[in-house]
């Protein structure tokens, strides 16, 4: 046995029931899998993210590359303004100015690293240098033009027109003043050249020069104020001097402002915007790298991602491969090989070994419930074993049993017939023929007791004629009650099913038993024997048998035991093997019911015999007997009269429905007496008179009516059921024409209106004849075939018996399988019996008018 | 790591956009920038406040402290970009008192009269203070240097020009001085030996190229270049003092190529922007003034003030009154400039690597160790602590260049608006931007 228990992985999870197991398995497979998943989700959030920041920096470049192009733009005009002063360039420049600080604000506020956010910051400081650095150029700018505009040009002219005028003016005295005033003229001129040429281009040399020209300009007025005489020029001369002193003040205004907002521009502002580029170029060289930083890392992201994604996968698979395979060897493994195990046990292979006994799931659980199954299949071998002993033991036993019975009662019975045996020893043959019949009937009985015993009768239920048996059984005993004078009657209640499910063999038991006891327990009175359904309110209706008898009664602390094996009432002259009871209660509840007894000393008994109803579906009124429609007689032929004498509804249906299409005139009626008055009355041609009837049986009313006028000339047959020679004998001493055995067939019928009445029908086709044959071949045996069956029966010799059978069967399958299953039951004078009846060829009696009557 | 030093505590602040926008209203208001009377200047009651413009160089937090403490008056400092304070204080003399800044500034407040005279009878120490400035030579033999030299300047003439007669009025007080050269990390350029090898033409090396910065103001700036360029052979000038239209277009043509090459790496306009950039490693070599140098090796960059063979630039610093000071603050000025040649501030400066024209009283500030390592040029006998108290020069070292007469007998030129100034500028300017 390989150890499956012991393999490397089983620890603690051996011991864990298989669907946790199993599930557990699983749900390591499919956490992988939910990790695999989230990985990648993950994953991909990651990279989205990345993917998104990388755009961010992106836009970032851009914003400062653009932020780039403004700066130049804004240098561009700025230097223009510088050329021109024009102010349209101012406006144009303020609003670049607002732009540039909106789009660093922006970028500022969007940036996250700290370095980057310091260059931003000083770039903003740097650039709101640079704005107002600006203004004050733009300032200077108008400083510098107003000084010119307002001061040294018109200062200038002013001044010449006063130079004119004094020149105009008639001087006393010295020519030298007007030449003077020419020269200061020309020197003024000069300085306001040279401030003009200052500025289109600064130049210290010109401001020197200006200068140079100025002081000359300002000493020839000296000159010229020192001669002259005239208040009025000389106030001239002062208006002149004051002239050149805010000349000279505007000048150097102008050259300051000019000085001042080149180098604001030239050198503060340019000196900003140098560093501002540095600075945007250092901004966007980290953006870059961080793009490129970013871009790095994506990649490697997505490679570590992936190379978890792969190892995840991998070990998935990895995982349920593993899974797999311990499924196999742990679940699927053990699976197979117990249930081979199993199918192994049930074949009945009792060796097979049953592995993983110690395993506690449920692999485990199958493995005990197999060794469970193999110790009951065990148990139950062996007592099919024992009971197969037990039966061979019967068989044998009973076989060994009866054979030398049926040897004392065959060979008895032989003497009785010879005819040269003494009556004395007839007296004695009798003797050993009851009393080895009795022991037949007890050994039968024993065998059947201990049949029950083992628990091997069956029921074997069909659709079971429920009054033909019952007529059956009652005909039995008729003879019987008569003899010991009793009044035996059965009655039937109208509700009687016709049909019914059941076991015909264990009810006929039955109800032989009964009748039997309470015939043999009654010396006078009756026996009453009433069958009835019995209707409840829950549950199926029940058949009620009630056998009532006058009998001696049944003390009532015996009433307990009676049905129990052995326990006989009276052991006196009663014959009888005390198991009757004892059988027929265990055939009740075989067949679902049960018996019931009540009595009292002196007064009788009654048995009631409880089954639940069956019904059978309804059938065919008749057995096999209707299979097909009735012949037709052949036209033409007088309308007989029959008159049908029967108890029984259902039979005289029948026998209505019969003959009906025959065109026969029939009428009924249902007891002796009914019968002998339509005969007064009637005068039918045949009449079909059943035996068994209340108020005055068969026998009595043909009686009757053959004492009537007509009534010797009447064709009466009897319709009995009984099979007993005896009471064959009986009927035909009691001046019937014939009989006829129930169940009848049309046929039987037939012949005997052909016998009876010469009554032609018409030819019936083969198949009618053949289904005839088949559905009810008669049971009936060619007579030399009899001697074939006699001595073996008689000798009681199955093998013999058997043999013949063999030989039988061939052409003769439904006698020789009845016959068969009676020898079976080595009910070897029920088969001579039926060979006697079959001697007196068959089911129809060509009686005629006896000859021996009287 | 320690801040520049920027003069930024509560008394010193740069010039705000709020300060510039009230100084031009009031300039605005004016058509003409000379007031008869009454231009407003601020009232304070008790102590008087005095404002100073000036450069981050001079205008330091622990010299206002000391003076406040020492006059028991209230200074502002308005420390600023060399052209802010320029442009401002030639714009608009109401916005200061007094004026600190270098002589290249002088003739043009001088011209527009933003600066009144200063009466050399109201300095105390007049007479002590040293010959540079006033007669151009420091010892008999030293070259004059090329360029606006302060002794040029400094005497108001008569009829109101600046020139070489001494007469009793000044345009401007001169107090600290120095030649410059340009600084350079010896982790990256190597060190060189004073007076031989270093020399002005390492910063034109292409070997240096992408590392070096440039002082935006064409009046220091440009002379650096100029003598770099000559230095390199590149181009030779008349007067490197003055140059003409020719030598300009010509310099700003090997410049601007260089620019376009990547030579350069930035301008600066602050002295703490050029401490960054030589300590962010932007610049190896560039352009820089002595405290800066002394800033970057009290923070442990080996920083080196060359001393190139072509000479230095010399710079005398200036103090000036504005032509708009009078009354009490117009004496709380002369007191503060008083105080600043009575050896405190001059000590204090001469750790920053600067000289004082009236060097006793400071020598008296100074331990000997310091004396003889700033002033006579030895090698210095103990760590010696900067102008913040921190390690500044290590014991051993020795300063480049040698002693303050050896330094100032080797001026090439002196910072200068020269008469082609208003040319260089847009010149300047394609130079920034190209």
């Amino acid at each position: 046995m390989t150890d499956e228990t012991r393999h490397p992985f089983a620890g603690p999870l051996a011991n864990l029931s298989i669907g946790p197991r199993i599930g557990l398995g699983f749900g390591l497979v499919v956490i992988a899998l939910i990790a695999v998943t989230l990985i990648d989700h993950m994953r991909l959030e990651h990279s989205n993210e990345q993917f998104r920041r990388s755009e961010w920096l992106t836009s970032q470049t851009d914003k400062i590359l653009d932020i780039e192009l403004r700066m130049t733009d804004l240098q561009r005009r700025v230097l223009a303004f510088t050329y021109s002063g024009y102010s349209g360039i101012v406006i144009r420049v303020r609003s670049l100015v607002i732009e540039l600080r909106q789009r660093m604000e922006e970028v500022n506020n969007t940036l996250d690293n700290p370095k980057q956010r310091q260059l931003l910051t000083r770039m903003l400081e740097l650039f709101e240098l640079y704005a107002h650095n600006f203004e004050r150029a733009v300032e200077e700018r108008k400083r510098h033009d107003r000084w010119t505009d307002e001061g040294l040009t018109p200062l200038n002219a002013r001044a010449v027109t006063l130079i004119q005028r004094l020149r105009e003016t008639p001087t006393r005295g010295d020519p030298a003043i007007g030449t003077v005033l020419s020269v200061g003229l020309e020197e003024l001129l000069l300085a306001h050249q040279d401030a003009l040429a200052f500025q289109k281009s600064p130049d210290s040399l010109l401001m020197q020069s200006a200068l140079a020209h100025l002081n000359a300009f300002e000493a020839h007025l000296k000159q010229i104020a020192q001669i002259l005489r005239d208040s009025g020029q000389t106030q001239s001369i002062e208006e002149l001097s004051s002239l050149g002193e805010q000349y000279r003040t505007a000048f150097f205004g102008m050259v300051r402002s000019t000085r001042a907002y080149l180098f604001l521009i030239y050198v503060v502002m340019a000196g900003e915007a140098a560093e501002l580029d540095r600075l945007a170029d250092t901004l966007k060289d980290l953006t870059l790298a961080q793009k490129s930083e970013l871009r790095r890392k994506t990649d490697q992201d997505i490679r570590t991602a992936r190379n978890i994604t792969l190892g995840l996968s991998g070990l998935t698979i990895l995982l349920t491969a593993v899974l797999s395979w311990r499924i196999a060897r742990g679940i699927t493994r053990p699976l197979i090989l117990m249930s081979d195990t199993l199918t192994r046990l049930s074949e009945g292979q009792m060796d097979a070994e049953i592995p993983y006994g110690d395993r506690t799931d449920e692999i485990g659980a199958m493995a005990k419930a197999a060794n469970i199954f193999r110790e009951e299949v065990g148990k139950k071998q062996r007592a099919e074993a024992a009971n197969r002993a037990k039966s061979l033991f019967l068989a044998h036993m009973s076989h060994e049993l009866r054979t030398p019975l049926n040897a004392i009662l065959g060979f008895s019975e032989l003497i009785a017939h010879m005819p040269s045996t003494p009556n004395e020893q007839l007296d004695y043959l009798r003797t050993i023929n009851r009393s080895g019949s009795h022991l037949l009937d007890m050994i039968n009985d024993i065998l059947d007791m201990s049949k029950i015993e083992a628990g091997q009768f069956e029921t074997q239920v069909t659709r079971v004629d429920l009054w033909q048996l019952l007529d059956d059984v009652t005909s039995m005993f008729a003879l019987k009650a008569d003899q010991k004078g009793l009044d035996f009657r059965l009655e039937r209640a109208a509700e009687v099913p016709r049909v019914i499910q059941t076991d015909a063999a264990k009810l006929r038991q039955i109800l032989i038993n009964l009748l039997g006891n309470a015939i043999k327990f009654t010396d006078h009175g009756q026996v009453r024997a009433t069958i009835a359904v019995e209707h409840s309110e829950s549950g199926p209706p029940t058949l009620l048998c009630e056998i009532e008898d006058s009998g001696s009664g049944i003390p009532p602390d015996r009433l307990a035991s009676i049905f129990e094996p052995f326990v006989q009432i009276d052991t006196s002259e009663r014959e009888g093997t005390g198991l009757g009871l004892a059988i027929s209660n265990r055939f009740a509840t075989l067949l679902g019911g049960s018996i019931k007894v009540e009595s009292a000393v002196g007064k009788g008994s009654r048995f009631s015999l409880q089954l639940p109803l069956d019904i059978a579906k309804q059938a065919p009124l008749s057995t096999q007997a209707e299979f097909l429609p009735m012949a037709q007689p052949e036209p033409n032929q007088p309308a007989y009269r029959i008159l049908n004498v029967e108890d029984n509804a259902n039979n005289r249906l029948l026998l209505e429905t019969l003959l009906k299409t025959t065109g026969l005139d029939l009428r009924t009626a249902t007891n002796g007496a009914e019968g002998v008055e339509a005969f007064r009355q009637w005068h039918p041609d045949l009449v079909l008179m059943d035996i068994r009837m209340p108020v005055m049986d068969g026998l009595e009313a043909t009686r009757r009516i053959r004492a009537l006028p007509g009534g010797k000339t009447c064709r009466i047959v009897a319709i009995t059921a009984s099979s007993l020679s005896a009471e064959r004998e009986q009927i035909l001493s009691a001046d019937f024409d014939g009989f006829m055995s129930k169940p009848y067939r049309n046929r039987d019928v037939q012949s005997l209106l052909e016998q009876h009445l010469d009554l032609k029908f018409k030819k019936q086709d083969n198949n009618s004849e053949k289904c005839n044959a088949q559905s009810g071949s008669p049971l009936t045996l060619p007579k030399d075939l009899h001697s074939l069956l006699t001595e073996p029966l008689i000798l009681g010799d199955a093998k013999r018996i058997e043999a013949a059978l063999g030989n039988i069967e061939p052409n003769y399958p439904a006698v020789a399988a009845m016959l068969r299953e009676w020898a079976a039951d080595y009910q070897y004078q029920r088969i001579l019996s039926w060979l006697d009846d079959d001697n007196d060829s068959g089911r129809t009696h060509n009686g005629g008018h006896h000859p021996d009557r009287g | 790591m320690r801040q520049p030093p920027a003069g930024d505590s509560t008394k010193t602040r740069p010039i705000s956009s709020r300060r510039r926008a009230v100084c031009q209203a009031m300039a605005g208001l004016a058509l003409e920038p000379i007031q008869a009377i009454g231009a407003p200047f601020i009232h304070t009651k008790g102590r008087v406040k005095l404002r100073v413009l000036g450069t981050h160089v001079t205008l330091r937090e622990a010299i206002r402290r000391q003076a406040e403490q020492d006059l028991g008056i209230d200074l502002v400092f308005m420390p600023g970009g060399n052209a802010e304070i320029l442009y401002q204080a030639s714009s608009d003399p109401d916005c200061f008192d007094v004026y600190e800044q270098w002589s290249n500034s002088i003739k043009i407040l001088w011209r527009a009269q933003s600066i009144q005279a200063i009466e050399t009878r109201r300095i105390a120490l007049w007479d002590a203070a040293s010959d540079l400035a006033k007669t151009g030579r420091l010892t008999p033999n030293a070259p004059i240097g090329r360029g606006d030299a302060p002794c040029k300047l400094i005497n108001v003439q008569p009829n109101g020009t600046l020139g070489l007669d001494p007469t009793g009025r000044i345009s401007f007080l001169p107090y600290v001085h120095n030649v410059d050269a340009f600084g350079y990390d010896t982790r990256i350029v190597p060190t060189g030996i004073p007076y031989e090898t270093e020399s002005w033409s390492w910063m034109l090396n292409p070997r240096w190229r992408g590392r070096v910065a440039l002082v935006n103001d064409p009046t220091i700036g440009l002379f650096d270049m100029a003598l770099a360029a000559q230095a390199s052979g590149l181009i030779e000038f008349e007067d490197i003092g003055e140059l003409t239209k020719g030598e300009i277009d010509r310099l700003f043509e090997i410049l601007i190529a260089l620019k376009l090459a990547g030579h350069f790496s930035g301008f600066w306009s602050e002295v703490p922007e050029s401490i960054e950039m030589m300590r962010s490693g932007r610049a190896a070599i560039a352009s820089m003034f002595s405290p800066a140098i002394t800033d970057l090796k009290e923070s442990g960059i080996p920083a080196v003030y060359a001393a190139p063979r072509e000479g230095y630039r010399a710079w005398h610093g200036v103090m000036c009154l504005s032509s708009r000071c009078q009354g009490r603050a117009l004496d709380a000025a002369y007191d503060y400039m008083n105080w600043w040649l009575s050896g405190w501030p001059g000590a204090f400066v001469a750790r920053m690597g600067y000289y004082i024209s009236v060097p006793e009283p400071a020598r008296a500030q100074l331990t000997q160790n310091e004396w003889d390592y700033w002033y006579d040029g030895k090698p210095a006998a103990t760590d010696l602590p900067g102008p913040n108290g921190e390690i500044a020069v290590r014991a051993g070292s020795l300063r480049n260049g040698g002693s303050y007469w050896q330094r100032f007998s080797n001026v090439a030129v002196w910072n200068t608006v020269m008469n082609t100034y208003e040319y260089s500028l847009p010149r300047w300017y394609e130079l920034l931007l190209a």
